[in-house]
């Protein structure tokens, strides 16, 4: 799934409470879930409905008819009435986001946590299971492992979980040495460069 | 020439063997949006108002909006380098600039980074950018005089050390003129200075450091500029960078710091800028709600600091801080007056802290184990001259009328003056300074006592003279004498005057002893009565200096000695 725009995140979190609360009543958080994954993905594939969706040239009216003839009977009714709700304010540009609210809101109220981790090899299968169980430790919550292999890290780890990141890769302790050496190399020459040239 | 390839790795092997890093864990952001100096940054939800962030590309920023999901930060530096997406790291700190005696005679940005292709300046000393004015109990009143060596200013407007003296006028009326002169006239003191130039050309800047240089002022002065194509932020925080850097003089060391910002005006304009680019609402000619925080917070942190004395025992040395060494008084603070420490440590405070000590310490069985100590870090002062550009000579405007109510007076310059060729062009009517009366010194004092009425006078009488009616021999001899301290009030510009000159030249004036030379000779006979002061009677500047007082036998002195060189003038000339 691509990426969402983060500034939506926060519009489509509003909606996202309200309609997990309603899940919640009725039992069926996770079943909401998927049909919203479902939806996204389907709206990722028919760009002709999101801009159908998104345009202010479509009236409201004949959009909540297209609503109701795609999704009535088809998803759960609770789907279809918020997405009524979401078409008469206007905000149905905003579905993908509040589809992914969704799901980071589910995960937080479960006490999980997203972990995007970058190596330069693939992570084996013991020590995945002890950086699960330190991530675990670290954030209180039960991080699920997003693998992602990048060379340019050349080696170590570098981890990034809710806004924090814990890098040790070989890749940043080289920049910082070359900082390092950079700055040596300014206070050598300030001081003068006799004691490294001969005549 | 060859280099020696062993020495240069023998210094890098050593310097990776020293190497060693911690686990790097910092809480980062996104950026959602970046332009004209501001960035707006999804995430770093533990973010400080006015703490430092770090971009990817290097760029440094300053939080200054927190948002429910992003924070609203200023760019200080290159923000063309930074995309949406890049990386935000916070740094937990606030904004901070080095500071210390290895700046002086440097020109630096507003972070403390030279501009003057000198190198690096190495100095262990930080300042935060912002720091909070001291209260009540550390201060004390404006009680000592700072000169700027301009007669106009030192004998109807004295400035005291601590002491915030506005300088404003249209543009191109010797704003930056006058305050440069105050500059150039603490030469041979004890005073280090600081000039803050924002929003002005980048060739401005480089000759006024010329002018400093060519005057030997660099020894003394810090040069901060954020120039016009200087980005907003960098404007912004200029003159509080300047403030920290004389700060550390003040606290740290006890010393006296001019401070000049020129000029505020550009300062608000960037405030404005940024102030509008993040959203918030305009109030006034479109500047923020907290303009006038903006100057009234800067201008605040110039102060007199109390002087503070402790009975400490005889070994200790004289530059030693260390409080605890006071010996304390056994009734604290129900001792009798004469001897009444100021405060729970056991200190004796200005204005007769010494006195008290003294008077204490003669009472103790075992006072030759003693000695009065003045802690060296205390009694340091901050003067600021802050310049402001009116349009029109329009004060009313919002950003000079803030400014006027937060100094402590105001040197107001008049274009029209200036095209008369009084120079420097300062309106002595409207011109004051509210508390530097009492920093004055006694002998201006004196000389100077009647010169603004005088003067005053003087105005409404030459409007009336215009008008060409008879006039009577009494406002005939007025008209004279005011034209000609008019003339004596004038001045070249990098010309400052020691104190002492301008009590004999402004005496002469006052007393008459112009009245029957020509307008037009009033300068060239004051050059050379000063001259012949200082050949001749260097015993009356040695007088003044000691007795900072103009006694009833000194003036006769003076006089016979002006009455004499004129006569002397005349048989010459004859």
């Amino acid at each position: 799934m691509k990426s969402v725009d983060d500034r939506n995140l926060g519009l489509g979190r509003l909606y996202a409470q309200a309609l997990l609360d309603l899940a919640d009543e009725q039992g069926n958080a996770d079943e909401l879930l998927e049909e919203l994954t479902e939806l996204a993905r389907y709206l990722e594939s028919h760009p002709d409905l999101v801009e159908l969706f998104g345009s202010p040239l479509v009236e409201a009216d004949t959009r909540a008819a297209t609503i109701e003839k795609l999704f009535r009977g088809r998803a759960s009714d609770l789907l279809v009435d918020a997405l009524q709700v979401i078409n008469r304010k206007g905000r149905l540009g905003s579905l993908r986001a509040i589809a992914e609210a969704y799901r980071q809101e589910l995960r937080d109220r479960r006490g999980q946590v997203d972990v995007l981790i970058r190596t330069a090899v693939p992570l084996t299968g013991g020590l995945r299971a002890r950086l699960s169980d330190s991530l675990a430790q670290f954030t209180g919550r039960t991080p699920t492992l997003i693998e992602k292999v990048d060379p340019s890290v050349i080696g170590g780890l570098v981890v990034e979980v809710a806004g924090t990141k814990i890098d040790t890769s070989v890749a940043s302790r080289l920049k910082s040495l070359g900082a390092a050496l950079e700055r040596r190399a300014s206070e050598e020459i300030h001081r003068g460069t006799a004691a490294y040239t001969s005549e | 020439m060859k280099f020696k390839v062993d020495e240069i790795a023998s210094v890098i092997t050593e310097e990776i063997r020293r190497y060693r890093t911690d686990i790097d864990l910092s809480e980062v952001g996104k950026v959602l949006e970046v332009g004209d100096g501001i960035a707006r940054i999804y995430g770093l939800t533990g973010a400080m108002a006015g703490e430092r962030l770090e971009f990817q590309n290097g760029a440094f920023g300053q939080v200054f909006n927190l948002e429910e999901d992003s924070v609203g930060a200023v760019v200080l530096g290159d923000y063309l380098g930074i995309r949406e997406g890049d990386e935000v790291r916070r740094t937990g700190e606030l904004l901070s600039v080095p500071c210390g005696p290895a700046l002086i005679g440097r020109v630096v940005d507003p972070l403390g980074r030279p501009l003057d292709g000198k190198g690096v300046i190495e100095t262990p000393h930080r300042r935060p950018l912002e720091f909070k004015a001291p209260g009540i109990a550390e201060r004390q009143p404006v009680n000592e005089p700072l000169q700027t060596g301009v007669k106009a200013v030192d004998a109807m407007i004295p400035i005291g050390r601590g002491q915030r003296e506005l300088i404003i006028g249209d543009r191109k009326t010797g704003k930056t003129a006058v305050a440069l002169d105050a500059i150039l006239n603490q030469k041979g003191g004890d005073v280090i200075c600081v000039y803050v130039a924002i929003g002005q050309k980048e060739s401005t800047v480089v000759g006024l450091v010329d002018k400093l240089r060519e005057n030997g002022a660099l020894d003394y002065t810090i040069v901060i500029s954020a120039s016009a194509a200087d980005p907003s932020p960098l404007q912004y925080i200029a003159p509080y960078a300047g403030a920290a850097m004389a700060e550390y003089f003040m606290y740290a060391q006890g010393r006296a710091t001019l401070v000049v910002y020129d000029d505020l005006s550009k300062q608000a304009q960037s405030y404005r800028q940024l102030s509008l680019l993040l959203r918030r609402p305009p109030g006034r000619e479109a500047y923020p709600g907290d303009v006038f925080y903006l100057h009234s917070r800067l201008l605040e942190r110039s102060v007199k600091l109390r002087e503070e004395f402790g009975i400490v025992p005889k070994d200790t040395p004289a530059d030693s801080i260390d409080r605890s060494l006071a010996v304390k008084h056994p009734q604290g603070l129900e001792a009798p007056a004469e001897q009444r420490p100021d405060d729970v440590y056991g200190l004796f405070h200005r204005p007769h802290g010494k006195e008290k000590a003294e008077a204490w310490l003669a009472t103790l069985s075992d006072k030759d184990k003693y000695r009065v100590h003045r802690f060296p870090d205390t009694g340091g002062s901050m003067t600021a001259l802050p310049i402001i550009e009116t349009l029109e000579g329009e004060v009313s405007a919002y950003i000079p009328t803030n400014v006027i109510s937060i100094t402590d007076g105001q040197i107001y310059l008049e274009q029209d003056l200036f095209f008369a060729g009084v120079r420097p062009a300062i309106n002595v009517g409207i011109s004051v300074s509210r508390v530097g009366g009492n920093a004055q010194r006694k002998s201006m004092k004196r000389v100077a006592g009647t010169l603004r009425l005088d003067l005053a006078a003087f105005r409404d009488l030459e409007a009336f003279a215009q008008l060409g009616t008879e006039l009577d021999p009494a406002t005939q001899r007025q008209l004279d004498r005011g034209q000609r301290m008019v003339e004596l009030l004038k001045q070249p510009q990098y010309r400052p005057y020691n104190v002492n000159e301008q009590v004999i030249s402004i005496f002469a004036g006052a007393n008459g002893f112009l009245d029957d030379l020509p307008v037009g000779e009033v300068l060239k006979f004051e050059g050379a009565l000063l001259q012949h002061v200082a050949n001749e009677h260097p015993e009356i500047y040695e007088e003044l200096d000691r007795t900072r007082d103009l006694s009833k036998e000194l003036a006769e002195k003076i006089r016979t000695v002006i009455r004499d060189f004129k006569t002397h003038a005349r048989a010459q000339a004859a």
